[in-house]
């Protein structure tokens, strides 16, 4: 059975991406196949982990909701972009990098039940296992669709007090669209933090199980920002959690 | 140059000075050689030259004061007196030299093809010496090394020339020698000498062998103590390189070693306690490094204090306030009465129909 499942953060800059991509690439490294919706249309950015640039993209997810192509048209194969075999297969779909697309969707929006529509017939055409989908942060009506109509929700979240409100708001809402599965990844926890005490106070704090606790260092981010983390250090503790984050979000709970 | 790179710091000095002794001691050692043979060589080749310039004195004593005086007696008394030959007094003087204890080995010879007396004639070395002497009258002096009776001798010679018409007195025809003379060496040995012949060589030789051994003790002995000066330089390096060096990094690379994999304690920077107290670089190094441990682990301590202190804090009102803003709307009720039965919808029509294209008919995209 295929599942979908949305990695959301209630704001930016709290290593969303970067999950979505490490999660789905532990994912195809077990055989499934896998494809990434980046419907972070005002602020594309997960290509670039799969070392994508603007010149490499023809069709994006701009292009299927303007009505001048099938989505599968803009799914591109990036299996072999990460130069390590992997069993499984990673699509991505990317949003287009062009200035002029960006505030095109800015100044029209577009037809947020396509995106269903998408989901649904990326599903079927590339038989995937799993979908994933990098949302806007925030909570927007497109937004909330992808997050309504997933089966697992993950929401990724720094220990910093500027998230906790938002989150909180996040889940809530979560909860209310029935999402059956949702789980917490606290990432950028400074190394000083005790994880196991984090992950508890978190959990009671929202109610919500914590797949992860990921922490941040000077020489992880170096890593990071060039390619996709966990094939480059499989042995990597942080690459141990993720997968930890994986199984949990494949699971259907306890 | 890689496989160097790889070695211990300890290995890699000890390595270098092992060349840079090893190639000081070569050229030493050769340097050394040479001077010391060269110098025995001297020794002997002056001994020999000494003993034949004296040899030689004797010789010019007999033929100028003790020779006239005994050929009166000779005639008087018609016998021999073989005292009065230069060649018998050089050679029972040299005999009387041998006598004495360290010089049994010296040999003097006037080696000659036609001598009088038989103890005088060339064996074939000698031969060719006394020949090079003929063709060449240019040529004073010959010397150099050979073996006599297995012995290693230096030998020192010059060429006898009938110089004196005097001498062919006894040595130009039986009939007018002396009869006494022919009548002790016989008719046939010693006749026939010509004015200006190179008649004999004089050789005078030397031992050789105990110098030469003697110098090669001398060379060995030098050589020892310069391998022990350097082997004790080496050790003595080693040590103080291992001392003042190698483990006071290695100390300082295991607290930073600690540091990275956040190993630190309190005690931690108290490992470099003795190193610090040094007044070299090192300690200098050492001072920095431990107050830089002793701040990491004080920040890592203020960090730990700070995780105990994280809270979360939620305003709830606010938090309650914002989800009804999003959730009490028409949109919001619909899109989660739909969600459900999208998500249904999902999984059925993907057990039903698996191939299913609802737009069109198109395979799978090919990889890009």
């Amino acid at each position: 059975m295929s599942r979908v499942i949305s990695v959301h953060s209630f704001r930016g800059g709290t290593g969303k991406s970067n999950t979505t991509a490490n999660i789905a690439a532990l994912l195809a490294a077990e055989g499934r196949r896998v494809c990434i919706v980046d419907t972070d249309i005002l602020s594309p950015g997960i290509h670039v982990l799969f070392g994508i640039e603007e010149d490499d993209v023809t069709k994006s997810l701009n292009d299927y909701l303007w009505g001048k192509c099938n989505i599968e048209d803009a799914a591109q194969d990036v299996t072999e972009r990460l130069r390590v075999p992997l069993k499984g297969r990673i699509y991505l779909v990317p949003s287009s990098m062009k200035a002029g697309d960006i505030a095109r969707v800015l100044r029209e929006g577009y037809d947020v039940g396509l995106l269903n529509d998408g989901y649904q017939r990326l599903l079927e055409v590339l038989k995937l296992d799993v979908l994933m989908i990098d949302t806007h942060p925030g909570l927007n009506e497109e937004t909330l669709l992808s997050i309504a109509i997933s089966d697992a929700l993950a929401i990724v979240m720094r220990p910093d007090s500027q998230d906790y409100q938002g989150t909180a708001v996040t889940v809530e809402v979560a909860r209310k669209l029935d999402v059956p599965r949702m789980l917490l990844i606290v990432n950028k926890t400074p190394t000083s933090f005790n994880a196991a005490e984090v992950k508890a106070r978190v959990e009671r704090t929202f109610g919500c199980e914590v797949a992860a606790v990921l922490p941040h260092s000077e020489e992880m981010m170096t890593l990071a920002s060039d390619g996709v983390f966990v094939l480059r250090y499989p042995n990597n503790p942080m690459t141990k959690l993720l997968q930890q984050a994986a199984n949990r979000l494949m699971s259907d709970g306890d | 140059m890689s496989i160097f790179r790889r070695l211990r710091l300890g290995t890699r000095f000890t390595l270098l000075l092992l060349v840079v002794f090893g190639a000081s001691i070569a050229v030493s050692g050769v340097a050394l050689y040479r001077l010391v043979t060269t110098v025995a060589v001297e020794s002997v080749s002056s001994n020999g030259l000494l003993l034949l310039h004296s040899v030689n004195a004797v010789r010019s004593y007999t033929a100028h004061q003790v020779n006239p005086l005994l050929v009166p007696v000779m005639q008087a008394q018609g016998k021999f007196i073989p005292e009065s030959v230069p060649a018998f007094s050089a050679r029972s003087v040299f005999t009387n030299l041998r006598g004495d204890r360290g010089f049994e080995n010296f040999a003097y010879k006037e080696a000659a093809l036609n001598p009088t007396s038989p103890q005088d004639r060339a064996d074939a070395w000698e031969t060719e010496v006394l020949m090079r002497f003929r063709n060449d009258r240019k040529l004073a002096e010959q010397s150099g090394f050979r073996t006599l009776n297995g012995q290693l001798v230096f030998y020192n010679a010059r060429p006898m020339v009938v110089g004196d018409p005097a001498c062919l007195v006894c040595h130009s025809t039986p009939e007018t020698a002396p009869p006494a003379m022919v009548q002790r060496y016989g008719s046939i040995d010693g006749f026939g000498w010509k004015l200006n012949d190179v008649v004999a060589a004089q050789i005078v030789y030397v031992p050789a062998a105990e110098v030469y051994s003697r110098s090669w003790s001398t060379w060995v002995s030098v050589m020892i103590v310069t391998l022990t000066s350097f082997a004790l330089a080496l050790l003595a390096f080693n040590l103080v390189l291992g001392r003042n060096v190698v483990k006071p990094i290695g100390q300082m690379a295991e607290l930073a070693r600690r540091i990275s994999v956040d190993e630190i304690d309190e005690m931690a920077p108290k490992s470099l306690a003795t190193m610090t107290r040094r007044s070299d670089e090192l300690g200098q190094m050492a001072r920095v490094f431990e107050r830089m441990a002793q701040e990491v682990y004080a920040r890592e301590q203020s960090l730990r204090q700070q995780v105990q202190e994280l809270r979360i804090e939620i305003d709830e009102v606010k938090k309650a306030r914002q989800v009804a803003q999003l959730v009490n709307t028409d949109t919001f009720q619909e899109l989660r009465a739909k969600a459900q039965k999208l998500r249904q919808q999902r999984h059925e029509t993907e057990t039903d129909i698996p191939d299913n294209n609802p737009v069109s008919g198109s395979d799978p995209p090919a990889q890009m």
